[in-house]
């Protein structure tokens, strides 16, 4: 059953930037580019690494071990190391307050 | 059980020297310095390469020949920093440049990429970091090394296995299932293009390939070797970065044709950081690290030294491992 959770402030979160939000068992990363917030699990998934820590550049996650990289809005994996897609979650504004709608 | 059957230890410390908002302003991407280090770079070897035409049948070929396959050796900087993704802004523009530094320098760019990804996690940790020096270095195995014997000897392996889709097995943990199609692809198309080659200097002048590629390429990649043996020879064998990585201090030339690569203790603390910032982050982070030497000919005597006595501080001491490999499709 998908519940949605809130996870953030729009003020929290500077653009071109992510921070880590964890619900229940679930490492989420939070993103704010171009105006907008989107949500991805928050480990890479080529090697243990929070992504949290990686660069966010021109919509794109970085990750700050091995530099493999990820489209935020789709998830995405663009280029090696990274071969496995990111989940990536709904998010909604409301009152200036950052939701993620997680599970099924 | 053997070293390869645990679980490894992954290289870890930066969380000791600096965090996320110490590091941020040093990430940004720049195309104008990619450029320019590039540009210049493969001026230098332009220069360089027609000196050896004015200077052939003379005794200056020695010299200006030496020069020039250090600057082609020099190459290994750029492949590696394509590698990580950071020479340029524009990622199309470090792709294109990363595969033509790799066709020059003959490393297989995708193969590359997983091998060296493979050394960031696992730096320094006996059995899975693939960039180790030998566990029982004696001084006959770092002349060895140093000769470049250990690296033709593994490139040729590449070039010659993987177009047909034999790769060691040795070296299958570090590539998912997924992407040994695409090594086997580049590999057969890099085999194509050094076929292509040949076939044509054959017939038109073989020499041609020969003076300014196959032999400057083997003149210089020692000195790439001994320059390279700074990086981690005789540091910790124990997976912290701070340790088991070492910054070589040295002349703003040097630091300039190996795109600041002496700072490599920087570099695997923070593999996001361009080329261009790791002089900077250096300044502010330098005196955290514990490895840090004094110039490429003090540390390789140091090394030479010590595998000749088989004083290695910690190759007695393969590593316990506390963590698995989490990668969701790794063989």
């Amino acid at each position: 059953m998908a519940n949605w959770y809130k996870v953030s402030h729009v003020d929290e979160i500077e653009e071109d930037d992510v921070i880590q939000v964890d619900v229940d068992e679930t490492v989420l990363c939070v993103y704010h580019v171009d105006g907008s917030f989107f949500a991805t699990d928050g480990i890479c998934t080529h090697e243990h690494a929070c992504l949290t820590d990686g660069f966010v550049m021109d919509g794109v996650i970085e990750c700050p071990l091995h530099q493999g990289r990820f489209d935020i809005r789709t998830g995405k994996a663009l280029s090696p190391p990274v071969t496995v897609d990111l989940k990536v979650y709904p998010v909604k504004i409301e009152n200036s307050e950052i939701w993620v709608q997680l599970g099924e | 059980m053997t070293i390869m059957e645990q679980a490894p230890l992954k290289a870890f410390g930066q969380e000791y020297v600096l965090t996320k908002k110490d590091y941020k302003p040093y990430l940004k991407r720049s195309n104008k310095h990619g450029l320019i280090r590039f540009g210049v770079h493969m001026g230098l070897i332009a220069v360089a390469a027609g000196l050896v035409s004015v200077t052939l049948g003379t005794w200056w070929i020695v010299p200006v020949m030496a020069v020039y396959a250090i600057l082609l050796a020099f190459l290994f900087a750029p492949v590696h920093e394509c590698s990580h993704g950071t020479t340029f802004r524009n990622r199309r523009l470090n792709e294109v440049i990363f595969w033509i530094v790799c066709l020059i320098y003959m490393v297989p760019p995708t193969f590359f990429r997983y091998a060296h990804a493979t050394h960031h996690t696992y730096t320094q940790i006996r059995g899975w970091d693939p960039d180790m020096l030998p566990e029982r270095m004696t001084a006959s195995a770092y002349i060895k090394f140093v000769l470049g014997f250990t690296f033709w000897q593994r490139n040729i392996k590449w070039f010659l296995f993987h177009p047909f889709g034999k790769i060691d097995p040795t070296q299958r943990y570090f590539l998912p299932q997924s992407e040994i199609p695409r090594v086997v692809r580049e590999a057969r198309i890099i085999f194509m293009i050094y076929a292509g080659i040949a076939g044509v200097s054959i017939v038109f002048n073989p020499w041609i390939p020969l003076i300014y590629w196959v032999i400057p390429r083997l003149v210089g990649e020692p000195f790439m070797r001994w320059m390279r043996i700074s990086e981690h020879g005789e540091c910790e064998e124990n997976g912290d970065l701070r340790e088991n990585t070492r910054t070589t201090y040295t002349s703003g030339i040097i630091r300039y044709l190996f795109w600041e690569m002496p700072y490599h203790a920087e570099h695997h603390l923070c593999p996001m950081v361009p080329f261009h910032a790791l002089g900077r982050l250096h300044e502010k982070f330098g005196h955290k690290l514990h490895a840090v030497g004094d110039g490429y000919m003090s540390i390789n005597k140091d090394v030479y030294v010590k595998a000749k006595q088989k004083q290695g501080v910690t190759w007695d001491n393969p590593t316990s491992s506390v963590h698995q490999p989490v990668s969701q499709e790794f063989s």
